[in-house]
This record gives C-alpha cells, sequence and structure tokens, in this order.
C-alpha cells in the first residue's frame, strides 16, 4: 500500500496511528530487491552450463576420450551432491526452506548433470545393455529420491517425466498438448494406468502429509495425462467411443467433487473442459451420422456450439459465484 | 469515458493496495474489514483460471454464430458480407457495453473476448466492404479502433495494438516516400519511441489517469522495446533490405552496432541506477536479443562453448551478487522483498484477489439474471490455483 493511501485512510479514521507510523517507518528504509532477477540469471546460468556440456559431450565423443568426458561429468555431478548433502537442512515430511539461495541451483545441476552422465555410459559403454527398462528407471529412482530427501519440486516434475519414460511415453505438460500423440492403442492404455497411479500418488501424498506440497504436481501431470489418454481413446476406437464417454464423465465427476472440495479453480476448469470436449465430440459423432442431403447437420451442430459454450460459460460463472460462497461459511 | 463505474474501479484499487498491506501484516484484521467496509466496489470478477474459460467459451460462440451468419448469407457478394461482418461487430460492441452496464462484468473474461471480437469483426468487415484498402489506411483504422477501445475499456493488449498501428501507419506512409523517407525511418521510430516513453512517463505521474495505469506501464515498456530494435542492426538491415530488395551491410553500419550493444546496458545501468525494475527487466530481456544479433553475423565461438562460457559467468555472477547483496548495500538486497513487484502492477494479483474478498456490502444478488450483478461473494483465500 502506498503511503499516500495510508494516509488517506488514516485520515478518514479507518487506520490508527500506530500503522500509519509503522508504515511510514518501513517506507523510510525500504530496499529494492533484486530477488528475482538474481534467481533468474542463476537459472538461465544452470541450464546454459548443462546445455552446453551436453552438445560438448554429443559433439566430441570421437576425439575426447571417453573416460575423460565421464570423469570430467561425474565430477560435476559428485560435486554438486556433495555440496548440497553438507548444506541441507535436516529432513522432514513437511516442506524445508532451502539452506540457502543457490541451494535449489545447485541440486538442479547435480540432477541434470547425473542423468547427462547415465545416458552417457549408456552410449559409449551400453551398461543397462538393451534394458532400456533399467536405463530409465535408475535415474528416475535417484530423481525421486532426490526430490524427496533435498524437497525439491522441479527435480520431483524430472523424476515423473521419467517415470512416464520408463512407462514408455515421453511426457513433458507441453508436448501432451502439442502432440497429444497416442497414435498406438497400448500408450492410451498406459497413459490411464500412469495417469491413475499420479491421481492416486497425489491423494496419498496428501493424506499422509508426505511431503503435502508435492500433491499438486501430482495430480496435475495426473489429471491431464489420464483426460487426454481417456479423450484419445475415445477418439481412436469408433465402435465403442460412446463407452469411453461415459467412462471419462464418470472419472471427470469423480475428481471434479475432489476439486469442489478442495476449491481449486484450475481443477475445475480443466476438468470441465476435458468432458465438454468429449460430450462434443459424441455431438459431432451423433450429427455425422444424420444423412448429409442438405446443410442442416452443420447448422446444428453450429446451434450445439453456440448453446453448448454460452451454457458451460454460465456454469462456470456459477461455479465461481459457488465456490466463494463456501467460502464465507 | 472509460465504461467501468469509475468509483467501483478507485474502491478496487485501494482495496488492492489493502488486500496486500493485510497480507504483510501492515494491517489489523479490523482495520482491514473496515476498509473493506468503507470501499465497496461492484463488479463480477472470476477466477483467473473461470476467466480464461469463459474466455475461450465467448469466443467459441461467437465463432460458430459468426459461421452461422456466414452459411445464411452464401452466396451473396463481398459487400454484403462485409456490412454484415460490420452490423455484427457492432452488435458485439452492444453486447460488450451491456454486459458492463447491467451484469457489471469487470476482468471476467466475456469483456476481454467481446471487445476484441468486435474490433476483429469490424477491420475484417471494412476489408470486404472496399477493394483494396491501403497499408497506410488500415493501420490508420486499426490505430482508431484500439485507441477507442483503450480510451473506453482501459484494455492494456487494446494499448499495445495501438501503439503497434500507429508504428505501422507510420512505416507505410514513410515508405511509400521513397529513398530518402526510407533513410530516415529509423531515426523517426529512434525518435517516436523516446518522445512516447517521456510522454508516457509523464502520463503515468499523472492521477486523472489513474484506471488507465496498467495500459501506460505496458506501452513505456514498450516504447524502450521498439526504441532498442529501430537501432538494432538485424532488423535496420533486414528491413532495408526487404524494402529495396538489395542484400547486403547498410549504410551507418557502426552506429546500428553501437546502439545494438549499448542500449540493453544503458537500459540495466539506468534501471540500477533508478531502481525501477521497468528499465531493468527490459534491459535483461533485450541482452539476450544483442547477444542473438551479434552471434548471427560473427560466430566468435561454437554455440556450445559460448553456452558454457556463458553459464559459468552467469552462475558465479549471480552467485557473488547474492553473497555480496547478502547484507544490503546502496538500497539493494538479494532477499524478497515486502515490495509488490513490478508484475503487480499488472494486477496480476487479481488472481489472488478475486478469491479472497468475502461479500462485502451485502448487494441483493440478482437470481434471475446468469449473469447476475452484485459484489463478488465470498472470500477468504482459497486454494491457490
Amino acid at each position: 500500500m502506498r503511503i499516500s493511501t495510508y494516509k488517506k485512510l488514516h485520515a478518514e479514521g479507518l487506520i490508527t496511528d500506530g500503522t500509519l507510523q509503522r508504515a511510514e517507518a518501513l517506507e523510510s528504509r525500504r530496499l529494492f530487491s533484486l530477488h528475482w532477477e538474481l534467481r533468474l540469471l542463476l537459472y538461465l546460468g544452470v541450464l546454459l552450463l548443462t546445455g552446453g556440456l551436453g552438445i560438448v559431450v554429443y559433439k566430441n565423443i570421437d576425439t575426447i576420450g571417453h573416460q575423460a568426458v565421464l570423469a570430467f561429468i561425474a565430477l560435476v555431478t559428485a560435486g554438486c551432491f556433495y555440496y548440497c548433502i553438507r548444506k541441507k537442512t535436516p529432513f522432514n515430511w513437511e516442506y524445508v526452506n532451502p539452506p540457502n539461495a543457490v541451494f535449489d541451483y545447485i541440486l538442479l545441476l547435480g540432477c541434470l548433470s547425473l542423468l547427462i552422465f547415465l545416458s552417457y555410459l549408456q552410449y559409449a559403454y551400453n551398461v543397462f545393455g538393451d534394458n532400456y527398462g533399467l536405463a530409465t528407471f535408475i535415474p528416475m529412482v535417484i530423481l525421486f529420491a532426490a526430490a524427496y530427501y533435498f524437497d525439491h519440486l522441479g527435480i520431483l516434475s524430472l523424476a515423473i517425466t521419467n517415470l512416464a519414460a520408463w512407462a514408455g511415453i515421453a511426457i513433458t505438460p507441453l508436448s501432451i498438448m502439442k502432440e497429444g500423440n497416442f497414435a498406438t492403442h497400448r500408450l492410451i492404455y498406459t497413459g490411464l494406468a500412469l495417469g491413475a497411479v499420479l491421481i492416486a500418488a497425489g491423494r496419498l501424498t496428501e493424506q499422509r502429509r508426505a511431503k503435502p506440497h508435492f500433491e499438486f504436481t501430482y495430480s496435475n501431470f495426473g489429471v491431464n495425462l489420464f483426460f487426454i489418454a481417456a479423450l484419445a481413446g475415445q477418439f481412436a476406437y469408433d465402435s465403442t467411443y460412446f463407452l469411453w464417454f461415459l467412462a471419462l464423465t464418470g472419472a471427470a465427476f469423480f475428481c471434479y467433487t475432489r476439486a469442489m472440495a478442495r476449491r481449486s479453480f484450475y481443477f475445475v476448469l480443466i476438468l470441465i473442459l476435458y468432458a465438454y470436449i468429449a460430450l462434443s465430440d459424441v455431438v459431432v459423432r451423433l450429427l455425422a451420422e444424420m444423412s448429409m442431403r442438405d446443410l442442416s447437420p452443420i447448422f446444428l451442430g453450429l446451434f450445439y456450439f453456440i448453446g453448448s459454450a454460452i451454457g458451460v460459460a454460465i456454469l462456470l460463472i456459477r461455479i465461481n459465484r459457488q465456490l466463494k460462497a463456501h467460502d464465507s461459511l | 469515458m472509460i465504461a467501468y463505474n469509475r468509483r467501483s474501479l478507485d474502491n478496487l484499487a485501494i482495496q488492492y493496495e489493502a488486500m496486500e498491506a493485510f497480507e504483510k501484516k501492515m494491517l489489523t484484521p479490523e482495520e482491514y474489514s473496515r476498509i473493506r467496509i468503507a470501499y465497496p466496489f461492484h463488479f463480477y470478477i472470476p477466477n483467473a483460471f473461470i476467466r480464461l474459460g469463459i474466455f475461450v467459451l465467448t469466443v467459441i460462440a461467437a465463432a460458430c454464430a459468426l459461421g452461422l451468419f456466414l452459411l445464411m448469407g452464401l452466396g451473396s457478394g463481398d459487400r454484403s458480407i462485409g456490412t454484415m461482418l460490420i452490423v455484427l461487430g457492432v452488435i458485439s460492441y452492444g453486447l460488450l457495453e451491456l454486459f458492463i452496464h447491467a451484469h457489471k462484468v469487470y476482468q471476467a473474461g466475456v469483456d476481454d473476448a467481446l471487445l476484441w471480437i468486435a474490433s476483429a469483426l469490424v477491420v475484417t468487415g471494412i476489408n470486404f466492404t472496399t477493394d483494396h484498402l491501403s497499408p497506410p489506411l488500415e493501420s490508420f483504422i486499426i490505430l482508431v479502433l484500439a485507441v477507442a477501445g483503450t480510451l473506453r475499456y482501459a484494455d492494456r493488449l487494446m494499448a499495445l495494438a495501438a501503439y503497434g498501428a500507429l508504428l505501422s501507419f507510420i512505416f507505410y506512409r514513410l515508405a511509400e516516400w521513397g529513398v530518402v523517407a526510407r533513410a530516415i525511418l529509423p531515426f523517426v521510430v529512434l525518435a517516436l519511441s523516446a518522445g512516447g516513453y517521456f510522454l508516457f512517463t509523464r502520463l503515468a505521474a499523472k492521477e486523472s489517469l489513474r484506471h488507465y495505469h496498467p495500459c501506460i506501464l505496458l506501452l513505456r515498456v514498450a516504447t524502450l522495446v521498439t526504441f532498442y530494435l529501430a537501432g538494432n542492426y538485424y532488423i535496420i538491415r533486414e528491413v532495408n533490405a526487404s524494402l529495396s530488395g538489395g542484400q547486403g551491410p547498410v549504410a551507418l553500419g557502426w552506429l546500428w552496432w553501437l546502439l545494438t550493444a549499448a542500449v540493453p546496458v544503458f537500459y540495466i545501468v539506468k534501471g540500477l541506477q533508478k531502481k525501477d525494475p521497468l528499465f531493468l527487466w527490459t534491459g535483461l530481456g533485450l541482452v539476450a536479443a544483442t547477444i542473438f544479433t551479434v552471434r548471427y553475423y560473427y560466430h566468435v565461438l561454437p554455440a556450445e562453448w559460448a553456452m558454457i562460457l556463458g553459464g559459468t559467468v552467469l552462475i558465479a555472477g549471480a552467485y557473488g551478487a547474492i553473497r555480496y547483496l547478502k547484507t544490503p548495500k546502496y538500497g539493494f538486497t538479494a532477499e524478497l522483498s515486502d515490495d509488490p513487484h513490478l508484475l503487480a502492477d499488472l494486477h496480476v494479483e487479481g488472481i489472488i484477489l478475486a478469491e479472497s474478498f468475502t461479500a462485502v456490502a451485502a448487494q441483493p444478488a440478482d437470481p434471475g439474471v446468469s449473469f447476475g450483478g452484485g459484489t463478488t461473494g465470498g472470500g477468504g483465500a482459497g486454494g491457490q490455483y
């Protein structure tokens, strides 16, 4: 609040003398914070450094000895982990503050270079053989362990991505959105299973209060993965699409009640949109089956989208009000 | 001039400030609730995610309605389609006013969507009705619509669109005038950006324009960026090539290189001197643009070594700065500050705010109307998402 506003409110008798004086005292020794600027630079630095190292290794595989490259990456990894283990605050199942400003970034650097180290090991010496499952399983375990041990949300996201890679899907939230690539049917079922596991993990995380702040990351990955896989199933199976639709709306309703109970606007929105996409697919399929002698299916379709979009918008407005009304009880 | 209720806007601004102060424990709960009762506002402001959803759905509904009209008008000429689009645009403006006045929406998704739909329809409609619009005329029409949209609805992106349209208008006018005009083009944009910056900085201090402060803030950033771009070697060279058709180095190369290198540094130094995050962040972003420009013409180092070197310097520099500022020096600190960040001026915290207001002066909610007026009911900080 600006000092002028404090003064105005004080003149109107809405705030006390003490509050105004406290605000003025604070204003006089106010500092300009470079917190976010410096963090951003650190983060960029870590990304550039690991990216550059990765390219150097990739390009010089033939010229530098494998041992030299491996030794250097191992050194970076070991250095980072040594620092993190020495500096870390004692483990706790609740949220722990990082010991200092750079801790998180050193840990990130360590984990990223560990990943490079392992994939290089696989590339150069084929340590895991043709056992690709193992090659993704080991980094996944290490990442999960690091995420919990050092309490790092970013590493948890890395670990979940690795879990999916292990299960056979390359996912990041962005690549799910971009590709929506569920070409083979096995991937649809893997996506469904993995999504369900992650949703369950989110729920357990919260119930057992085991790093409860990890819950959102689990649920976010889980819900998106599950419903995109389910939509892909509905699109892909022409004969049983209606069953998929029923299952999808059922699951959406289940998640929706939870999201409402937790008053999560984000989840409420994406669940409604997923269900809306599924419903629209059913409507479009039904219209497409109608006779195409005139334009009436197209007109009906347009009317459906106008009506349904307005309807869902009104629904969102109602829900917004309802969620807030619950708050004031 | 502004469509929204001015008193509500003022009260909302005070409530924003009070909420922020309350969260930092700079106000007692009693003071906070007194302020909220004394400064009620009557807007429907949904949660940011809901706003996004409503925005998308409004666009879907409008697009399908447009499709319906186009289907019915199938076969009639361009002119009648153009007229229809303009009429639909005017209807959208009408709907927008209706939502704002009757249903008191404010940054609710519907108003954002309708404003942009209406403007787009009118511009497209004009294009259909006339056989050929010259680029300057087209830019001018967009400029007029965007300025009107900015003044009436204080929409931030509209303000940016207006600035872009102004630049494009000047660009096309000058490009028509041949070689001489082309030569002075960069200087015109440089002068315009600098002039615009000083103008907007002065306007930002005006209390009477308080409802437009978020727009003006964005415009200030935009002028800083266009000032840099007008002097950037890559831009100069490419624009020159596209206008004259000739490739190769441009005249006054040293001047453009100097500007490319010096402007970001100047912004950062200025930002630190004046403790102005606006300059600081713009400068930091533009350093990246300069690095890409230099690397585009001179391959000083292979990319990967440049990345390693740059990464190491960044880590070391930032680490050093954090250690150096462990105890605050010269009024700087590396700790999180109590002040709202630059983003705060753009009312990003509306996300939180929309969730945390309890029903203040109980407005009789209007159950018959779907977008019902009244206050944003309910409050208490809920889940963040």
